[in-house]
């Protein structure tokens, strides 16, 4: 049943074996003593601060969505690292391979990188930029925001929102043992068929790249699923659809292309895995397999998942652009309904990254005009924004310029984007550095979009301020970097450069290949800028708090609760007015109001399941990798069994008295009655969800336990004395 | 709302659950599947009249199933069942009508068309 | 409507203590698991399209040599007999007698064992015969989908037995009512594709 596998392969360890170490790449070894540095690092540092059981309890054990958000964006932060280290190999090689006589480096014939190494570094760069870096950074907002927005305790599901990003952790972690393990994929991220193919790629790198993919797909659908049930069902009351802020109407067309688009990539790899491990013919180039068909399911999900990044990066822009503008949002109706025609048209329009794959000219142009069609309601996003600038009082704060920068490159990108959308020009550019160009222009409008999310929304998160002019510095460096990369690109394209070039026959690309350089060194500059910014936020975290709204001018309903918002999200659940309830309650003159009564609140208690379910997951992925299939088989059965196990458990919430809530909520036993009465006690939420920097009463700490274990421990911890 | 925490049982996705339903289901779905099955093994028709009667059958059995056993109703309790289905299946019609279309040109082009059935 | 009007009406706080639905939310979140799960189908159902061409099947065997209608139609009527009796399960649930589900779980489980019994007889019946995934593509597509369905008729099994513990140990409680209703979705909408696999794979695929 099992494929005739070349090479050895033994009961116990499959197909691993010490050589596939790979010791002897100096560059590996470089990457090696790195990361082991670093974890030795950060590992010395939680045990010397004796954090470890911090850690444990108030993060990785825990359902709370904005700390399992946080968790998501720290993951895609350390992936968006390695993939830049990617980015910067890929181009580095390419200046210094230029031309026939062009010297080569540790043993490459030119540049630094031989092509077997150079191939799996551009296939790495797009599957851990496209999934494991921007994804997971969205999907932490969206799990951080979108409960807030809504006016909920929690997402629908906070354990599986916990299992969803162990899944994606797990995946990445396979991602990153790739590197040291075997080897990676060289097949580019879209998985170029039938080099995938097991006769082709008899090696684990097309493995590593198939599960890890695998393994946070499953992580993107379930984490959708969690959304749409959140947003159908868990709104305020008195928020009817017409009341959902806007980032939530993105998040929910998001998820609805997250729900839908990514099994068909789950199938695609299922496919084409059981090519690999079953011997089936669905795309090899023989036995009446289709080698076609994997690229057109691959871009079933491929195409979408553009627009599943996109989407919330147009939310983040929706909502910053209000506040800095300090009006409404121009056209919420159409912007809710463009969030949702995107994601309907993103359905029909995935034969445009195979336009030269040879189907009739009938097909080609249904599908030309169709991609041109999803420029209508981005057209409509984009003059909303334009209209809710038009007379607004503008403040450039940093999320701002961020997201004024993610609009320009809108433009550009949806520009070069119409230009690919005609199969003629496209036949002409097809996988040219201008393709690469175009769309990282919209990949770079979402880390634009996402970087403005993340100083939006910190202070509300974090209860702090990050520094503003070491953002905006960050931004213009961050711009001027994105400028001589792409737009070096854009040209290249034109010059004709193709993509994945390890090696470059024409010394007349050496100069925009320089100018990239530049951009990369101005990227580098930014990065110290957005590093500085927290730091200096943190350092003066205690002289900048942030209240409830720290920007002043913010319209939806997440700015009403504590900064830093508490564990519970609202002690008591808001009753939702307006559109921009906070604005409405802004102008109403209703902001320092308190409730004056409180009810018990259920909250999930902490658990390591979802944590042992990444685990077993990365061992099923890794046993499949390696072929090692007793592995598979007790992690398959791993799984089943804890599933079955926690199953049978009827007591995964505790509740918090009312009392215990009012007393969290600055008073005893809540307020006089009548709408209207002011809290006595402006301090801010003393159980911060980030935890113990700054003023925490014991009382806090001994709360804080109760929200961990569901009972009341006596006495302090004295967690925060340490400190 | 909290009283379905409580009593369980009287949630309304319990007390829409209806064994009429069920039942019919079962015997509309057996019905069609029966006469779609009875039909191509006694060949009765030609082969694109077959096709037609099997996509018919399998159309209504299908329909059966989502409305009798699925409950895909307009009740209140199950109308966000019924919406998210039929939001996916214009989906279903893309991913395999479109991918038909796609390669059905593709193939009379690129392949050999005495292979084509 | 003036804030001080709203204000008068509705508070500016929730008055209700509104809990969320929770047996409303999983069952809703599950149905847009099955939904998502459909896809998987939909793109199986797509390669079924795709490599269903005679050149697909590489010159192996192809529609009435490998596809027996007359064993799939046996186990359509166990699947649907299953999700009847499972239809009669869950009116014990409406009327709050365990006895009855468990009782009526019981057969469905073992309806839906017959069902799985029949599909591996068949596959290994095909395995004997030389005709495998690995022949054609055509072949693999076909297998593809019916092995696809019948992993899911394995793990609702699994499920049943599962749920029918739960059900003698906990009765009634709200994490087992929304499970049993989620089961519900589960299994019938296997049902649902089997009834597309049947008519298009099974019944289809013998005209070619």
């Amino acid at each position: 049943m099992f494929v005739h596998l070349q090479g050895s392969w033994n009961p116990i360890y499959g197909r691993l074996s010490l050589h596939e170490i790979p010791f002897k790449t100096q560059i590996i070894q470089g990457a090696f003593f790195f990361v082991v540095l670093t974890a030795l690092a950060v590992l010395t540092a939680i045990t010397y601060y004796k954090k470890w059981r911090y850690l444990w309890e108030e993060w990785l054990t825990s359902l709370d969505h904005k700390k399992i958000g946080v968790m998501y964006i720290v993951l895609g932060l350390v992936m968006l690292f390695r993939g830049f280290i990617d980015a910067v190999m890929i181009r580095s090689q390419q200046v210094m391979a230029i031309g026939p006589h062009s010297a080569g480096y540790l043993g490459a014939l030119h540049g630094y990188l031989p092509p077997y190494h150079f191939d799996q570094i551009y296939s790495s760069h797009g599957t851990i930029m496209i999934l494991f870096a921007i994804t997971p950074i969205l999907t932490g907002l969206m799990a951080i925001m979108v409960p807030l927005q809504i006016g909920a305790r929690d997402l629908a599901f906070p354990y599986l929102n916990a299992l969803t990003f162990y899944l994606t952790a797990a995946g990445a972690a396979l991602v990153m043992v790739s590197l040291f393990v075997g080897d990676f994929s060289h097949a580019g991220w879209v998985g170029l068929i039938p080099l995938t193919e097991l006769p082709y790629s008899p090696d684990v790198g097309t493995d590593y790249w198939m599960w890890a993919v695998q393994l946070s797909g499953i992580g993107s659908t379930l984490s959708s699923v969690n959304l749409i049930a959140t947003i159908i069902k868990m709104r305020a009351p008195g928020m009817g659809w017409n009341e959902v802020p806007i980032f939530t109407w993105t998040a929910l067309s998001t998820s609805v292309i997250g729900v839908t688009a990514f099994p068909v990539l789950s199938a695609a790899l299922f496919m084409l895995a059981a090519d690999r491990y079953l011997g089936t013919h669905f795309f090899t180039a023989s036995f009446g397999g289709d080698l076609m068909f994997y690229t057109d399911l691959f871009w079933i999900w491929g195409h979408p998942e553009v627009y599943f990044v996109v989407l919330p990066a147009f939310g983040i822009i929706s909502e910053v652009i209000p506040t800095f503008s300090e009006k409404a949002l121009f056209g919420y109706t159409s912007m809710a309904v463009a969030a949702l025609a995107i994601a309907g048209l993103s359905w029909m329009v995935w034969l445009h990254h195979f336009f030269t794959m040879g189907a009739g000219p009938g097909v080609n142009l249904f599908y030309g005009a169709a991609t041109m069609l999803v420029g209508v309601p981005t057209g409509v996003k984009a003059f909303n924004w334009a209209l809710t600038l038009y007379r607004g009082r503008l403040r450039f704060d940093a999320p701002m310029l961020w997201c004024l920068g993610a609009y320009a490159l809108l433009l550009i990108g949806g520009l070069s984007g119409i230009m690919l959308a005609m199969p003629a020009v496209d036949y002409s550019v097809h996988n040219s550095a201008f393709l690469i160009a175009h769309f990282h222009s919209f990949m770079l409008l979402i880390t634009f979009a996402a970087i403005a999310g993340y100083q939006f929304w910190f202070p509300k998160v974090f209860g702090f301020y990050l520094d503003d002019g070491a953002g905006r510095k960050a931004f213009w460096f961050f711009s001027a970097g994105t400028l001589a990369v792409f737009g070096s690109l854009y040209a290249l394209g034109f010059m004709g450069m193709t993509r994945r070039l390890d090696y470059i026959p024409f010394v007349q690309w050496r100069p925009p290949l320089i100018a990239a350089e530049v951009g990369i060194f101005f990227y580098c500059v930014a990065s110290y800028y957005l590093v500085r910014q927290l730091y200096v936020g943190l350092r003066d975290r205690k002289t900048r708090p942030a209240g409830a709204d720290p920007w002043a001018t913010t319209r939806s309903l997440e700015w009403l609760t504590w900064s830093p918002v508490p564990a519970y999200n609202y002690p008591v659940l808001p009753v939702v007015h307006g559109r921009d309830e906070w604005a409405w309650r802004r102008e109403h003159e209703y902001v320092d109001r308190v409730p004056d009564h409180y009810f018990d609140i259920v909250m999930p208690k902490n658990t390591s399941v979802p944590l042992l379910l990444g685990a077993l997951s990365f061992g099923l992925g890794f046993g499949l990798v390696w072929r090692i299939w007793w592995l598979c088989a007790v992690t398959i059965a791993g799984i089943l069994l804890v599933v079955i196990i926690r199953s049978f458990d009827n007591h995964t919430e505790h509740t918090l008295s009312a009392a215990l809530v009012a007393k969290l909520d600055g008073g005893e036993g809540g307020l006089p009655d009548a709408p209207g009465s002011v809290n006595p006690y402006p301090s801010p939420m003393p159980v911060p969800f980030f935890a113990k920097t700054g003023a925490v009463s014991r009382c806090a700490d001994r709360v804080a336990s109760t929200l961990r274990e569901g009972v009341v421990a006596p006495g302090p911890l004295g967690k925060g004395a340490r400190r | 709302m909290s009283s379905y925490e409580e009593e369980p049982l009287s949630h309304p996705e319990v007390r829409d659950l209806d064994v009429r339903l069920s039942v019919a289901s079962f015997v509309a779905t057996a019905a069609l599947l029966t006469f779609s099955f009875m039909v191509v093994v006694r060949d009765a028709w030609s082969i694109p009249s077959l096709s037609i009667a099997i996509a018919l059958m399998a159309g209504l059995a299908a329909a059966a199933q989502l409305i009798g056993a699925l409950q895909l109703t307009l009740a209140p309790s199950r109308r966000w069942f019924t919406a998210c289905f039929l939001l996916c299946i214009p989906l279903y019609m893309l991913t395999v009508g479109l991918t038909a279309w796609m390669f059905a040109t593709l193939y009379t082009r690129t392949m050999m068309p005495h292979l084509m059935p | 409507m003036s804030g001080q009007e709203a204000i008068r009406e509705q508070g500016l706080w929730d008055r209700k203590d509104v809990h969320h639905d929770k047996i409303g939310t999983h069952t809703l979140g599950f149905w847009l698991y099955m939904l998502s799960d459909s896809m998987v189908y939909a793109a199986l159902f797509g390669a079924s399209v795709v490599l269903g061409h005679r050149m697909n099947a590489a010159g192996g065997p192809m529609g009435a040599t490998v596809l027996h209608p007359l064993s799939a139609y046996w186990e359509t009527l166990l699947l649907l007999a299953s999700g009847l009796a499972y239809g009669l399960a869950l009116q014990g649930l409406k009327r709050g007698r365990k006895a009855l589900v468990l009782a009526w779980m019981t057969v469905a489980f073992l309806l839906g064992a017959g069902f799985a019994a029949l599909s591996v007889h068949t596959l290994l019946a095909l395995i004997a015969r030389g005709i495998t995934p690995e022949r054609s593509g055509y072949l693999s597509a076909d297998l593809a989908l019916i092995v696809y369905h019948a992993l899911h008729i394995g793990l609702g099994l699994v499920w049943f037995l599962v749920m029918m513990v739960q059900v003698a140990v906990f009765g009634f409680h709200p994490n087992v009512v929304y499970r049993l209703l989620n089961l519900k979705l589960f299994w019938f909408f296997q049902s649902f594709v089997w009834v597309l696999v049947f008519s298009f794979t099974y019944l289809r695929g013998v005209l070619i």
